[in-house]
């Protein structure tokens, strides 16, 4: 390649890394005065770009007045709404895991509402330019690469003058350190963070639609696009304003001229190309040292496990009783409920993880596509009774293979990781014809024991009610263990375990292989559900919700992990059988539902032990009032406990005491 | 942002609900307020009342609930009942950062600073609740009174000794002008020397009439030059009176055994 294509690539390399870097420092901007690592900021950037669509090319008006409409009005509105109604009720030390999940309803809350006002239709937006260029020692300049390197210009200096010059960039610093000291210095935090928002959600929008002429303007790339923002964020360490633009300038040259020179022909090239990003994202969480905020955390409270022999006999109940329902399912119902049971065993997996240790995983749905994919290649061979445990047992191994190199990480740097192995994964293996077979699909055998088939839906449902009661079972044996007051030590206070002669390593690699296993064993039921398993059934995207669904519902419980399944499985697939026997209900339950997912987001905002503890917290007096007199020997525990995690650590049920 | 700076800061206060019968209402007045941190209430009903210009010492054990009491006061910290008063407009309900630009100045437990902000930064943050008044101001008479502030001004508020942050936190009293001012353990874990430096400050503050209202562990510091000392134990005011008339009772409250 000659010196004039090599400086075509560097210009566009600099221009996307323009982008990356306005969007970074938006990002950062959010992330350091409310704690809260935004998912959603590419989908609120994508959001500003339609309505500037809509207003520029719709309603045809000119270039600078439909920008300042959006970027100064829509865009600050947006983020201040944001800040009103969602995030200013996290600013209390919510947890990692809630953080997570309030950005990512919000992801899909607006790209929902983007699809319910826009359609799918793929859109093009012109540059603010048209195709005007100039010539620059013989390289063909656009005027639009030219804005754009100017806009990030004076948004990295207009930041810096902001941050260290003005009373509200102070203020804005100020309130990270110490909310409360700002209140009682005069200031309110709530107008400080707010306008954060605002000026976050106006350097989403403007990056959005510096890059969307160049792409096509559809929902899901815009929303995406933004991850390599997520690796810029990190190089800066989630602080570092200079260092978020020096990560963006590397990451978007480098990746221009990595697309460039590659060959294409190589098929692990061709699938590194979209994974780049997070490459480099991994890349910058190991060797970026890490920084967290001073904030206390606060992880809701766990329900205390019921005795082994009561949650025994519910889970032999479960299944006695599944089974004689079974038989008045028809075979859609029944795979519809085995769909549900498997999603609940994914959801337990995260539970194990995240509710008992407090770490977040994105990448429990990579976990059950290795399982499914091991189980397709063993299940043939090998009875299914050892090949679905070895299937586990791979994903064990992958969990524990993966912990050990973002073991020293914590809270969002961790997560983070874990998406970028889960998007790395989706693209290397499960993307990869070498790995699953023609159409990038693997067939799963369905279970038999002992030569006896259980090949019917009904026993596949069955086996994974079975699963779920023994997985639940397994959580609170692990619960009621030492190894699990161990893991509620390092999520609470994990100095204190350090000093007590807790290995904090050990620990971390042994319960992220368990969950791990977890997962296999739910990917590999999914496998044998569906007959045929595909790179789309494990996508990161998956994931995700595995953690929504987990969140929302009850981060620390069994209940909330079943009730989740249901909701996110089972009720749409209902919605949708209705929907089409009743005509033209569909497209209105699927605009509702990113509604719906909002709404929850908020409720999870406000109270992080889910809906699972919601309703746990009113039955208990209920039931309190049928059993009078100490209550059945299982009985949950006091009532303060749920309420007051902080002050009432004493009140947790005695483990182990009189069994 | 300072909606205020043109405002005399008595006008932000809702009108007058109650006049006691000698004329002026106290400048700081508590009545029956509690407090609790989630169902634990560690405040049963405290009844104050501080005049303008004096100087109240509030002695007690730990876990008297003497800086729940500030919180209290200052707004950081809703009352479950009762009702809080400044110059008899009852200000409950009022938040932490209007109390503060109207002249309510807490001078927290532990270090009152920002970390992350030079010393610059962190008096430039006193100016919210100094209406009128600029950051240059502030700074001068801050470096006048802490030279050692002054030679430090660029630098990280928490790579400062305790004794120079605590510096820092008291700087907001001596330059916002306030009307009372709330100190909560000025002396924890600084060297008797710098013990003595602050309250010097403190001293000369009270002599320009400022009310003040000091939380102490250690009593005999500030007995020396308070108009009046209450002394609480476990959420209750045991003892109100002059500095001679406490002074004997205090073993007695510490070790729990004070009359009720």
């Amino acid at each position: 390649m000659d010196v004039q294509t090599f400086f075509t690539f560097l210009l566009i390399g600099v221009s996307i890394s323009a982008v990356y870097a306005i969007s970074a420092t938006g990002l950062v901007v959010t992330y350091v005065t409310s704690g809260v690592f935004n998912f959603a900021h590419g989908a609120i950037g994508m959001f500003i770009a339609f309505v500037y669509w809509e207003l520029r090319v719709h309603r045809g008006w000119p270039t600078p007045l439909a920008l300042l409409v959006t970027l100064g009005v829509v865009a600050p509105a947006i983020g201040v709404l944001l800040d009103t109604v969602v995030m200013r009720r996290l600013l209390s030390g919510a947890s990692v895991a809630t953080k997570l999940v309030v950005t990512l309803a919000l992801l899909l809350a607006f790209q929902g509402l983007a699809l319910a006002f826009w359609g799918i239709k793929l859109r093009a937006l012109p540059g603010l330019w048209g195709d005007r260029t100039f010539k620059l020692f013989g390289l063909v300049v656009s005027w639009d690469q030219t804005t754009t390197v100017l806009a990030a210009l004076v948004v990295a200096f207009g930041l810096r003058l902001l941050f260290r010059r003005t009373r509200l960039g102070v203020a804005m610093r100020a309130v990270v350190d110490n909310p409360e000291l700002c209140a009682i210095k005069g200031l309110s935090p709530k107008r400080v963070t707010a306008a954060s928002w605002a000026l976050g959600a106006m350097l989403a929008g403007l990056a959005a639609i510096l890059i969307a002429p160049g792409l096509n303007l559809e929902v899901n790339t815009l929303s995406l696009l933004v991850v390599s923002a997520y690796a810029a964020a990190v190089v800066g360490r989630l602080h570092d304003l200079p260092a978020t633009f020096v990560g963006a300038l590397v990451l978007g040259v480098s990746q221009t001229l990595l697309i460039g020179y590659l060959p294409q022909t190589n098929e692990i090239v061709r699938n590194l190309k979209p994974a780049m990003p997070f490459l480099l994202l991994v890349a910058a969480l190991l060797l970026m040292p890490e920084r967290r905020l001073p904030e206390p955390e606060r992880t809701p409270p766990e329900p205390a496990p019921p005795r082994p022999r009561v949650s025994a006999a519910v889970g032999v109940v479960a299944v006695v009783a599944v089974l004689a329902l079974s038989f008045t399912m028809s075979n859609f119902q029944l795979l519809v409920a085995a769909k549900g049971m498997v999603f609940a065993c994914a959801t337990l997996s995260l539970v194990l993880l995240t509710g008992s240790s407090g770490q977040v995983s994105l990448m429990q749905m990579s976990f059950a596509g290795v399982g499914a994919v091991v189980l397709g290649k063993i299940g043939g061979g090998l009875p299914y009774v050892v090949a679905l445990p070895l299937a586990g047992l791979a994903a064990a191994a992958l969990g524990a293979l993966v912990a050990l190199p973002v073991i020293r990480l914590r809270g969002i740097y961790l997560a983070l990781s874990t998406l970028a192995v889960a998007i790395l994964m989706d693209s290397l293996v499960f993307g990869n014809s070498r790995f699953l077979g023609g159409g990038a699909t693997i067939a799963v055998p369905r279970p038999s024991l002992f030569g006896l088939s259980l090949h019917s839906d009904r026993s596949i449902f069955i086996l994974t009610v079975a699963a779920v009661a023994v997985f639940a079972n397994l959580f609170l044996l692990v619960r009621r263990s030492a190894f699990g007051r161990m893991l509620a030590g390092m999520r609470d206070a994990p100095k204190a375990c350090q000093t007590l002669g807790m290995s904090l390593t050990s620990v971390k690699l042994r319960v992220f292989a368990l969950s791990a296993f977890v997962a296999g064993v739910s990917g590999g039921l999914l496998g044998s559900l569906q007959v045929r398993v595909g790179a789309l059934d494990f996508l990161y995207f998956r994931s995700l919700t595995v953690l929504l669904v987990a969140t929302i519902f009850g981060i620390t419980s069994v209940s909330g992990a079943v009730l989740g399944a249901l909701f996110f499985v089972v009720l749409p697939e209902i919605l949708r059988s209705a929907g089409s026997t009743g005509g033209g209900g569909v497209a209105g339950t699927q605009a509702l539902q990113p509604l719906i997912i909002g709404v929850l987001a908020i409720a999870v905002a406000r109270h992080p032990e889910g809906l699972a503890g919601q309703l746990r917290a009113w039955l208990r007096p209920r039931w309190q009032r049928l059993v009078p007199a100490g209550g059945p020997p299982g009985a949950p525990v006091t009532g303060a406990a749920a309420d007051m995690p902080a002050v009432a650590p004493h009140e947790e049920v005695p483990v182990g005491v009189g069994d | 942002m300072a909606s205020a700076t043109d405002t005399p800061r008595s006008s932000l206060l809702p009108a007058p609900t109650a006049r006691s019968h000698d004329g002026e209402p106290p400048l700081l007045e508590l009545r029956g307020v509690r407090a609790a941190y989630g169902k634990i209430e560690v405040l049963h009903g405290i009844d104050l009342a501080v005049r303008g210009g004096a100087i109240l010492a509030v002695l007690g054990p730990n876990g008297a609930g003497k800086s729940t009491m500030l919180r209290i006061v200052s707004g950081a910290m809703r009352p479950s009942a009762g009702t809080v008063r400044l110059e008899g407009h009852d200000v409950t309900g009022v938040s932490a950062e209007r109390r503060a630009r109207i002249g309510v100045c807490l001078v927290p437990e532990g270090r009152g600073i920002f970390p992350n902000l030079t010393v610059r930064e962190n008096i430039l943050m006193d100016t919210y609740g100094a209406p009128g008044r600029g950051a240059r101001v502030l700074e001068d008479v801050t470096y006048d009174r802490f030279p050692r502030l002054g030679e430090r001004r660029q630098q990280l508020a928490g790579t400062l000794s305790g004794g120079e942050q605590q510096m820092l936190s008291l700087a907001r009293a001596l330059t916002t002008d306030p009307a009372l001012i709330l100190l909560d353990e000025l002396s924890m874990g600084l060297a008797p020397i710098l013990v003595e430096e602050l309250f010097a400050v403190v001293q000369q503050l009270a002599g320009t009439g400022v009310t003040t209202v000091i939380v102490e562990q250690f009593a005999e510091v500030v007995l020396g030059f308070a108009d009046e000392v209450v002394l609480m134990t476990q959420g209750r005011v045991r003892l109100t009176g002059s500095p001679s008339d406490v002074r004997h009772d205090l073993a007695d409250a510490y070790l729990g055994r004070a009359s009720t």
